[in-house]
């Protein structure tokens, strides 16, 4: 259960890592979705349920309607087209998964619109930006996780949940 | 018959870990609420968004456009203008207060009560005339002295119209009053003014005892104006054994241009204003 508590303090330090430091550089900054990354490394590395829980927690406190649109789109990804062994998979899984969610997210808006509804805030401000820092996030995400995992997790015998 | 999905060893592990992970989560957000820890790391996040935000800063000014630099500039440069009034207004506030204060303690230590004063306008040089926003319906009159300061003698009223007055500054040349030196009980001489910086002591008898430094005041002699009002210091002293009377040279102890704040005194033993 260690790796379990890990993961919590990883998502905790995450979130405060993302909002503290990234989103205060400002300007194009405020399109890295680094708790997107996380999740998809999360999920794409040490399991669905870890993913969808990484998702779940994300919605819950966000109130982001995308995470929870990642909790029902990228679990199928994985299962039936994306493998798990590749760093190639894992930037084709991330583009897909985030890609199919905002674009679910934004058909919800504009048929909610049509029916009346406000849903223009669902939709994130910079969807092709995040899409942009996607990419190059979850290949340096690859290379953290591979670098903490033969020097520092391993050395504190700690079983990585990535 | 086989197990359902969610008693295999596989399904309970998972929900176990899930678990654990949102307890996890939910320690962590408890622990923000800890007296002792929260303020603690709230000042790191603190202290982490700030560096972050002034790199964002420094970003951003390194990548802003020229027509962007310059449209900044512009607004700093009217902003500094706009900051340099405001002090000066600051500046001068500051010195009427104190003004205002120093004419209060006069009051408060003399026991006199005049009639506290702005001065509204002045004349062309510093050695002229001044008019004051108390006229006759405040109770002015021709002749009263006009103070500043701690019992610094200004001028004294010449000519008095309803809700103004005219002040002849002590350095204006037309400007005659009785004098002596401070702690000396006779009039000494006659202070005029001379257009200057500097007053002239005249008549002084050859027998007075006079010395540089002296603080010269007023005598009260004429009635109009109280006696021991401050008006300068002997700077020198002009004498001549075949004249009968010797001249002294009185440096005044204020700038008249210095002033805004003024106390109109009553007459003595007149009462208040």
């Amino acid at each position: 259960m260690r790796s379990a508590l890990f993961l919590a303090l990883l998502f905790g330090g995450l979130i405060t890592f993302e909002a503290s430091c990234v989103w205060a550089l400002g300007g194009v900054a405020l399109a890295i979705p680094i708790m997107a990354i996380g999740g998809l490394l999360v999920m794409h590395r040490s399991g669905m349920a870890d993913g969808i829980a990484w998702f779940l927690a994300l919605a819950f406190i966000r109130h982001d309607v995308v995470s929870l649109a990642l909790c029902l789109i990228a679990p199928f990804l994985l299962l039936r087209t994306f493998s798990t062994r590749s760093i190639y998979a894992l930037l084709g899984f991330g583009f897909a998964s985030y890609t199919l969610s905002i674009i679910s997210v934004g058909t919800i808006a504009y048929l909610g619109g049509i029916l009346g509804l406000k849903a223009e805030n669902l939709l994130p401000k910079h969807p092709i930006l995040q899409i942009a820092f996607l990419l190059p996030g979850l290949y340096i995400g690859t290379v953290i996780i591979r670098s903490l995992q033969k020097n520092f997790l391993s050395r504190i015998a700690l079983k990585s949940p990535l | 018959m086989p197990r359902a999905w969610y008693t295999t060893d596989k399904a309970q592990t998972i929900a176990k870990r899930l678990v654990v992970f949102f307890c996890g989560l939910g320690v962590l957000w408890g622990l923000s609420y800890v007296p002792f820890i929260a303020p603690g790391f709230h000042t790191v996040q603190g202290g982490i968004y700030s560096a972050s935000s002034t790199v964002g800063r420094a970003i951003s000014r390194l990548f802003a456009q020229e027509s962007t630099l310059s449209s900044q500039l512009e607004l700093c440069t009217e902003r500094l203008t706009q900051t340099t009034a405001t002090a000066a207004q600051a500046e001068q506030a500051n010195n009427e207060v104190t003004q205002w204060q120093q004419v209060v303690g006069y009051e408060q230590r003399s026991g006199v009560h005049g009639l506290a004063a702005r001065i509204i306008a002045r004349g062309e040089t510093p050695a002229s005339t001044v008019i004051i926003d108390r006229g006759a319906n405040d109770g002015v009159a021709e002749g009263s002295a006009v103070v500043i300061g701690n019992g610094i003698l200004y001028g004294t009223i010449i000519s008095v119209e309803g809700t103004q007055s005219f002040v002849r500054v002590t350095e204006d040349a037309r400007s005659a009053l009785s004098a002596t030196i401070q702690g000396a009980t006779k009039t000494m001489g006659l202070v005029v003014g001379q257009e200057g910086a500097a007053l002239q002591m005249q008549y002084i008898p050859q027998d007075t005892t006079i010395a540089i430094g002296d603080i010269v005041v007023t005598s009260g002699l004429g009635g109009k104006v109280p006696e021991g009002l401050i008006l300068g210091t002997v700077q020198n002293i002009q004498a001549e054994p075949s004249a009968p009377f010797l001249t002294a040279t009185i440096l005044p102890v204020h700038d008249p241009r210095e002033w805004t704040a003024v106390i109109v005194l009553p007459f003595p033993g007149t009462g208040n204003l």
